[in-house]
């Protein structure tokens, strides 16, 4: 009879960050980002792939010359703004093919597949709920009759509104050395971002052409997204079977690495190629789709209240500063409101923040009101 | 007694000096030769002669005996010589060379305290120097004078005295002449000698050398019981496998029994079959925490996995940290990296033998543990004594906590368990007739961030007849059952539940002969059938509201014939040559449905123009091929040998996988009409010489492999629920080349190995179009590719209570895609790869330390225990087992996971009653 105790054991496992060695690039991708969108202007970015460890902002490509073109060489021009951008305005598409063009300004030449022009259901609903790890979920729900199977590719903008630490009711005028009250509301402010996340959802492993509540867009429901109301605009695009794999094969070449059965990383090409190298190859997928879109949005009255929100300002403190020395009120703060003798009106002074705690513009936001609030 | 069996002798007899019962000699014996002399005495006496003639040729006898004793002729005869005697009671006479014989016991025999921890060291030591040969009586086989042939045969089994079960691979040789044999599977040996009287000499892993003298007159029946060394010593161990590394015809072929991998520091405090053979030169892993293995440059899929001859498909328990076998019941493992012989087939690389023992014999016992992680309990014993034995044992987890550990949030908010059973069942039905039936289950469960839950099983049973025709001829009959499958289910969503089912079921029916021919040749034959079915994948909806599409890939099925033989002969003392042939047909059968694709275009969905469907049993694709397995050992000195083999294997079954470690969703695919089968070649060639009394082993083996039609696999391939796999999986060429060189103390206090592999893996990729090529067609490197590789492998006992183990491990880091260029899509940054495999991760490095302390050593006592310390990557060292980049928040953030960060240490408390 043989007994094994064991006393302890202690597992250590752990991820660090790795510097990867200094990776010498070949001769930079070209990267278009963006699609044709028939119910709307569209937009095409073109630009060129950095070294992996570059933090400089990315060149643009402003001269190029860029077109679609149908299967009967129709040609629709895209204008330039000169900044990487190439816009087709708003018109109908008549034929059922069309591909992209491409003329760089040092003459390569990029063409893309033909891709159909594809018609994209409405979206049923966006809908949130709250998740099991304390976190609201954005979900989306759409259906297609037309069609057996349907690819989906979703983005979203997102809009929440948020308040800086301290509500300003005055004003320093450095020029007049005078303290006023402030009319222009830097209190209150509203922040939109893009997703970063791709997503895309195929039907075909389903009866029916019917995506239900995929999932889009989570934040915890103590983040400054869930303290006032949050509003997000999902856009729902139509996309072809290639486009699916090509976006499912950048997500998991970059989402889903690292895990103990995760797949090995691999290059991943699109559907626009060099026209004179077939080894060469320009990053990005182009397609052509109408585009639906829904909002919705949670105010926090919908939401448990959290015990505390984490927020940018949870570390800002006021400070205060006399009526002799507000004269000399300078560097980057900003006054917030007057400290009052006993109920006042007489006062001794002044609360003053930094600029980041009082001013809520500093972390990105706007403080017009969006239309749609 | 246990201190007796520590004290080895040459040899032994009992001598009595019985003067006056012994005959005398009388006669007149003038310039005679010896063997004249002994014919006349042995006329006109009793006495019986044993001696080698060729050391007594030159001998004159030259003397007038009246009445005199023999002793006193003898000593007469003998005195300007070399050559010593010995009479026992039965009148026997032994005559040999320079070694004289002890003829009296040693004053301390019996007079000695039996307690072993009191043995002075210098006492124990002065015996381990001798030869560990224990002698007892003269044994004598047949009847003298049956026939006039001048050699016979004996055999038999080799069993554990204590447990009554055999021994497999022990050895049974003479060394004048040179004349070995190994026991099979079943603990049988055979082995023809010439007649006379020689000393058999028997040696097994872990147990203690036998010597016996016997005196052999015709056929006959040696059954020999060989005691268990109770303390796990390297240096017992080793010895038996002193004369076979030089002797052997095996090359690349490691054997090692549960004791060898209980020296070897362990992690998470179990001892781990794959984890011991990782150890050894020529076999690598793409990272720990992985049960998978690639030996010689092969894929993990490419090792023959046998547990008591049943395929084992998926070796692992949880995410690969454990391997799927509970040790108590591991018997031995011998793992063949080159010179597979003709009886198994199927996997190109190599093969993982795993034999269980078969239960004590004699009397009931147990064993078991218990682990933070695990609990393992085995119970033994006879249903009929010496007859018919039971082993059945079983191992489980009881905790999540291990989980909770994991550096990924995928992984720590989840669930797992597993357990193994297992049942053996021997009965020798009589002398000629044995029975064994092996029943073993593997299971785990494990969930994923709480909705969807995995499970995966083994399952195999597997009878075997034995039958013993005659001494020279034994043949057996076994069927064996192996199945493997898994289950995925997900239930979030009720709208999106589902239940994915994956099984692979083979069944095997073989028959296998060995007929000993001569002392110089022997032959092995067989052949079998194997029957193959596979449920690839059966995707259904979970629930009632589920809307989820019933998904079933079409079933497989296939059989595989296989017949074989193999001979081995002498040809003359110094060259022993195998030369083996197997050839295997396997056909692919209906019902299942083929995409046509379009002739001359990529395979492609878009390019399929037609759909075969074939019905039941109808042929679809059949391959057949032979497989040349030859093997050639060439002696120059008795310390010395050269070896060279080439063999050839089929594989009719490949695992589909594109991640870097065996994933328990990873599918096996049959060859079919796109999927060929695996081709693999290998040469290799072996100088093996021992030093110093045999007790340093030095060996360098190379090796050149070719594999045809090697799975590849395109970027982003789909593998689960594909119903056109080979729009995916790509045919890839692959070599591998290298050499092992091996330096081995196996005696002493400080015993170990180091060893030292240069390998290379590499793979070429070059298909009609270009999504069919990887890397524009050029040479690269596969996963596993990892070019040097080092291991210190030592073990230092201090007394016979301590002993202390380091292992430092070395390899090159593996190969892997790494990101040349980053890019901003859609708001995010995200990253193109470069050609596959072009960087490696940081170099491995880890180095472990175990303690055993050994309680005292009385033989009867209520508890015998067993002190372990083990740590396991004392340095700490973070070992990159990935390199990965994620986008994060749309920002590029490149990642370094280590699976064991930091030192692991571990104590065992063992004990046994």
């Amino acid at each position: 009879m043989r007994r094994a105790l064991f006393f302890f054991i202690i597992l250590g496992s752990c991820i660090d960050p790795y510097q990867p060695p200094e990776l010498s690039s070949s001769a930079p991708f070209l990267i278009v980002d963006g699609f044709i969108n028939t119910s709307g202007t569209s937009k095409l970015t073109l630009s060129w792939s950095q070294n992996v460890l570059d933090i400089n902002t990315p060149n643009f490509e402003t001269q190029a010359t860029v077109w679609i073109e149908d299967e009967q060489g129709v040609v629709l021009n895209l204008i330039s703004d000169s900044q990487g951008n190439y816009i087709l305005p708003s018109q109908p598409l008549p034929s059922t093919n069309y591909r992209l063009m491409i003329l760089t300004s040092t003459s390569r030449q990029f063409q893309s597949d033909f891709v159909p022009v594809l018609q994209t259901p409405p979206i049923d609903s966006v809908t949130w709920h709250l998740t099991d790890d304390l976190g609201v979920a954005f979900t989306v729900s759409t259906h297609d009759d037309l069609t057996p199977e349907g690819l989906y590719k979703w983005t979203f903008e997102e809009t929440w509104e948020y308040r800086s630490a301290f509500g300003a009711s005055v004003e320093f005028d450095p020029n007049t050395k005078v303290v006023k009250p402030r009319i222009e509301n830097i209190y209150q402010c509203w922040r939109t971002e893009g997703n970063k996340d791709i997503l895309v959802e195929s039907t075909t492993r389903f009866k029916e052409n019917k995506v239900s509540k995929f999932k889009l867009a989570t934040f915890l429901q103590n983040s400054e997204k869930a303290k006032y109301k949050y509003s997000t605009l999902v856009k729902q695009q139509a996309i072809s079977k290639e486009a699916f794999n090509y976006w499912k094969q950048v997500r998991q070449t970059t989402e889903n690495i690292g895990t103990l059965f995760g797949p090995v990383p691999y290059k991943v090409e699109g559907n626009i190629h060099s026209s004179s190298n077939p080894n060469e190859f320009a990053v990005g997928y182009f397609s052509i789709s109408s585009v639906s879109t829904q909002r919705a949005s949670v105010s926090f009255n919908q939401l448990p209240t959290p015990i505390q929100y984490v927020t940018h300002y949870k570390d800002c403190e006021a400070f205060e500063i006399s009526l002799e020395l507000v004269n000399f009120f300078t560097g980057p703060y900003l006054l917030i409101d007057p400290i009052l003798v006993g109920n006042g009106p007489a006062i001794s002074g002044y609360r003053y923040g930094s600029l980041f705690c009082v001013d809520c513009r500093h972390v990105g936001g706007t403080t017009t009101k969006p239309d749609f609030w | 007694m246990k201190l007796l069996l520590l004290i080895f002798f040459t040899s032994l007899s009992i001598w009595l000096p019985a003067q006056d019962l012994e005959p005398k000699i009388s006669g007149s014996f003038i310039n005679q030769k010896f063997s004249t002399f002994v014919t006349s005495v042995e006329q006109q006496s009793n006495f019986r002669f044993y001696f080698n003639p060729s050391q007594v040729d030159s001998l004159v006898v030259n003397l007038t005996a009246n009445r005199n004793s023999l002793a006193e002729i003898l000593t007469e005869i003998f005195k300007n010589t070399e050559l010593k005697y010995v009479i026992d009671r039965q009148l026997n006479v032994y005559i040999t060379f320079r070694t004289p014989l002890i003829a009296e016991l040693p004053g301390y025999f019996f007079s000695r305290d039996i307690n072993a921890t009191e043995t002075p060291e210098q006492g124990v030591n002065k015996f381990t120097e001798a030869e560990k040969v224990r002698t007892e009586s003269v044994i004598v086989i047949g009847t003298r004078g049956a026939n006039s042939k001048p050699t016979a045969t004996v055999a038999g089994y080799i069993r554990n005295s204590k447990s009554g079960e055999s021994l497999v691979g022990a050895t049974v040789m003479i060394e004048k002449p040179l004349i070995g044999a190994v026991t099979d599977g079943n603990g049988y040996y055979s082995i023809t000698l010439p007649k006379g009287a020689h000393i058999l000499k028997v040696n097994s892993l872990g147990m203690k050398g036998v010597g016996k003298s016997i005196v052999l007159h015709s056929d006959g029946r040696l059954s020999i019981d060989m005691e268990e060394d109770v303390l796990p010593l390297k240096e017992v161990i080793i010895e038996s496998n002193r004369d076979e590394t030089i002797l052997g015809l095996q090359m690349g072929r490691e054997k090692f029994d549960l004791k060898t991998m209980k020296q070897l520091p362990v992690v998470l405090g179990e001892v781990d079959i794959i984890k011991t053979v990782l150890t050894l030169p020529g076999v690598q892993t793409v990272g720990e925490g992985t049960v998978g293995f690639n030996v010689r440059g092969g894929a993990t899929d490419q090792n023959l996995i046998l547990f008591n001859e049943a395929t084992i498909f998926n070796p692992s328990h949880l995410f690969g940290f454990f391997s799927a076998f509970n040790p108590d019941i591991v018997k031995g493992v011998e793992l063949f990296k080159s010179g597979v012989p003709a009886e198994y087939g199927g996997r190109i690389s190599s093969v993982l033998d795993i034999t269980t023992r078969e239960g004590n014999k004699r009397k009931w016992g147990g064993s078991g543990g218990i682990s933070p992680i695990t609990g393992r309990l085995a119970l033994e014993g006879p249903i009929l004594k010496d007859k018919l034995s039971l082993l059945v044992s079983s191992r489980s987890t009881y905790s999540d906590w291990l989980l909770s550990r994991i550096p990924s949030s995928a992984i720590n908010k989840s669930a797992a368990s597993f357990y193994d059973l297992n049942a053996n069942i021997n009965y020798e039905i009589n002398s000629k007739n044995s029975l064994a039936i092996t029943a073993y289950t593997s299971k785990d469960d494990f969930k994923l961030q709480s909705d969807t839950t995995y499970q995966y099983q083994n399952k195999v049973l597997g009878i075997k007849w034995k039958h013993i025709f005659n001494n020279r001829f034994f043949g057996s009959l076994s069927t064996n059952y192996s199945g493997y499958e898994y289950a995925i289910q997900s239930n979030a969503n009720p709208i999106n539940a589902f239940n994915l089912d994956y099984s692979i079921r083979q069944l095997q029916l073989k028959t296998d002969f060995n007929y000993f021919m001569s002392s110089k040749n022997s032959l092995s034959f067989g052949g079998g059938v194997l029957r193959y079915d596979l449920e690839p994948g059966n995707y259904q909806p979970l629930g009632n509201e589920s809307i989820v599409t019933p998904d079933k890939l079409g079933s497989e099925q296939a059989l595989e014939n296989f017949v074989y033989a193999g001979s081995q002969w002498e040809v003359n003392p110094k060259l022993l040559i195998y030369g083996g042939l197997r050839y295997s047909f396997f056909t692919n059968l209906g019902p299942h449905s083929v995409y046509q694709y379009a002739p001359g275009a990529s395979r492609d969905v878009t390019n399929i123009i037609d759909t075969l469907t074939f019905t039941k049993g109808k042929k679809i694709a059949s391959y057949n091929g032979p497989e040349y397995r030859i093997s050639a050992r060439y002696n120059y000195s008795r310390t010395a040998s050269f070896k060279l083999s080439y063999n050839r294997h089929r594989q009719y079954l490949q695992m589909l996988s594109n991640t870097t470690a065996i994933a328990p969703t990873d599918v096996w695919k049959l060859s079919d009409s796109y999927i060929k089968p695996l081709i693999g070649d290998q040469v290799s060639l072996g100088f093996y010489q021992n030093y110093n009394k045999r007790s340093i082993e030095i060996s360098v083996e190379a090796y050149y492999k070719w594999m045809q039609n090697f799975l590849d696999y395109k970027g982003g391939a789909e593998l689960i629920q594909n119903h056109h796999i080979e729009t995916d999986v790509l045919n890839a060429a692959g070599k591998a080349y290298g050499f092992e060189f091996l330096i081995k103390r196996t005696a002493g206090k400080l015993n170990g190995w180091l060893s030292y592999t240069y390998s290379r893996s590499l793979l070429q990729t070059k298909g009609a179009t270009s999504v069919e090529t990887i890397n524009r067609g050029t040479v690269y490197p596969s996963n596993y590719d990892k070019p040097h590789a080092a291991n210190f492998i030592s073990n230092y006992r201090f007394n016979r209570r301590i002993n202390m183990s380091l292992n430092i491990i070395y390899s090159t880091g593996r190969p892997i895609t790494l990101p040349i260029a980053k890019y901003v899509i859609d708001g995010a940054e995200r990253l193109i790869y470069s050609d596959r495999n072009q960087f490696r991760v940081p170099d491995y490095f880890r180095t472990d330390f175990s303690m055993n302390i050994e309680g005292n050593h009385k033989t009867k006592k209520v508890a015998h225990g067993f002190l372990s310390i083990s740590v396991y990557n004392l340095t700490g060292r973070r070992n990159a087992y990935s390199v990965y980049f994620n986008s994060e928040e749309g920002v590029i953030k490149g990642y370094q996971l280590s699976i064991f960060g930091s030192p692991i240490p571990t104590i065992t408390y063992n004990f046994k009653f």
